[in-house]
């Protein structure tokens, strides 16, 4: 039985396929076939260029839908992360301005955008410098109770929040703002100085070796210890029953526990030297030496074992 | 222009079907991203010896479908499946084509906005979420077979749509 006429290999008009063809091609994008039936499928990919065009189209086909599903993906979670921020800026809003008189009438508005919304939102009418000034005195008691308060409770987290000193510099040099030191503070940018390598020993055991060069972030929050690298890399070794160590960059996300690996993320492009003409890409490349890591990319999630070393590109 | 910008340029102006091309032989999503960089490493290593006076996608091609028949193993059959007559075959199909990706990728687009929300909810399931066919039954307590018809139904209906498009733009 012949199927209405479908589209091979050039795109216009050619000769209709089988729906046994077509079953096989589907079965086998599908990895549904049989190993019989892919013997059966490469006789007739061979023999009939129609079913070759058929499948190619059906490849591409299958391609184009993951590059468009991975792409939504990517939009929808920046559509969610502008909701929240949205969300948030609402709130905001309304509680600063409960005690202030009332609105004027609304303008209109734009449509369309949750962006063009906020040039049109009413401006506050402003109060004399006098007026503002005999306000502040009239609040100074409660402003000051606050402010003791707010020092307080900072003081007692600060002494008080865990792995305070885990970020200390066991050996070799980092800098941050061009100064040296001897801990890395948390969310800030630093990189690592002179031709050793530096070493980031972490309260609870887990142990940083980064390699000459390298920027980064450290950043920490329960139960995981983020390295966002901006270039270079270095060896991980992070102890059984510890916080997750995660090293996040461009080209994907890195997380383990109970294991040993390095990363390396090259974001420049070198010049290929005429002696070897290799061409050095952007690239991540994790390597595992205990354990075993997860690296996350573009919506896909790959497990690296003991002895695996794999290139992202 | 500087050599690297050019090849960067002309690589990722067929990465989409070179990726398309290795997917369709090697069906392990990182078997496939793996065969695609050692493909562009060799590309560059042989970018010098590269014939400008041809398509670039079909010499990236060519070194495709080299290194995938250099993977095949008769005997396991992975990650290659297909014997080398059917990769030339395919390669060949491949070789054919008139239209750019960039259009096929806006017509496909297009086509993806007139499905019904049922549909769109199960190709993200298939290719958003990457789930196979049986955790896809699992998930939407259906058969195995029948998600296996709705996605082959849904493939062959996209196709002929994307077809349809490109054929229509071709004649304006």
């Amino acid at each position: 039985m012949r199927q209405p006429p479908t589209f091979g290999p050039q795109n216009g008009l050619t000769m209709p396929i089988s729906d046994r063809s077509r079953e096989l091609i589907h079965k086998y994008l599908e990895a549904h076939a049989l190993p019989s039936e892919v013997v059966e499928l490469e006789v007739l990919l061979s023999t009939d260029p129609d079913v070759a065009g058929a499948f190619a189209e059906a490849a591409r086909l299958d391609s184009l839908l993951k590059n468009h599903f991975r792409k939504q993906q990517k939009i929808d979670q920046v559509a969610a992360l502008l909701q929240t921020s949205e969300a948030s800026s609402g709130k905001t809003g309304a509680r600063t301005e409960a005690d202030e008189p009332a609105a004027p009438a609304e303008p209109p508005r734009l449509t369309g955008s949750t962006f063009v919304r906020r040039l049109w939102e009413p401006t506050r009418p402003r109060r004399s410098l006098a007026r503002s000034l005999a306000a502040t005195a009239r609040r100074w008691p409660w402003i000051a109770a606050a402010l003791l308060l707010i020092a307080t409770a900072a003081s007692v987290w600060v002494l008080r929040r865990p792995g305070r000193d885990s970020f200390q510099l066991a050996s070799g040099r980092v800098i941050v703002a061009d100064r040296d030191v001897q801990h890395v503070p948390e969310g800030v940018l630093f990189a690592v100085a002179g031709g050793e390598i530096a070493v980031l020993q972490f309260s609870h055991g887990t142990r940083i070796e980064l390699t000459p060069a390298t920027r980064a972030v450290l950043l920490q929050a329960a139960g995981t210890c983020t390295v966002r690298l901006n270039s270079g890399g270095g060896k991980i070794t992070v102890p059984g029953d510890r916080p997750v160590v995660r090293v996040e960059t461009e080209l994907g996300i890195v997380t383990g526990t109970d294991c040993r690996f390095s990363v390396e993320f090259t974001t420049a492009l070198p010049g290929a030297t005429a002696a070897t003409e290799r061409l050095e890409l952007p690239r991540l490349v994790v390597s595992v030496e205990r354990g075993s890591v997860t690296v996350e990319r573009g919506g896909v999630r790959t497990t690296l074992s003991a002895g695996d070393e794999r290139v992202f590109l | 222009m500087d050599p690297q910008a050019e090849y960067l340029k002309l690589l990722f102006g067929c990465e989409l079907e070179i990726r398309a091309f290795i997917g369709s032989i090697i069906r392990d999503a990182n078997d496939a991203d793996d065969l695609f960089q050692e493909v562009a490493l060799t590309l560059w290593k042989e970018f010098s010896r590269y014939d400008r006076s041809r398509p670039f996608g079909a010499w990236a091609q060519g070194i495709a479908g080299m290194k995938l028949m250099q993977r095949w193993d008769q005997t396991k059959r992975l990650p290659v499946v297909l014997s080398p007559e059917a990769i030339e075959a395919v390669s060949r199909a491949f070789d054919q084509t008139e239209s750019p990706p960039s259009r096929r990728a806006e017509a496909l687009e297009d086509c993806l906005k007139h499905l019904p929300e049922k549909s769109r909810q199960l190709l993200a399931l298939r290719y958003e979420r990457s789930l196979k066919i049986d955790e896809i039954a699992q998930e939407l307590k259906a058969t195995l077979d029948s998600i296996y018809q709705s996605l082959s139904r849904l493939r062959t209906r996209l196709q002929d749509c994307v077809n349809r498009r490109l054929s229509a733009h071709k004649m304006a």
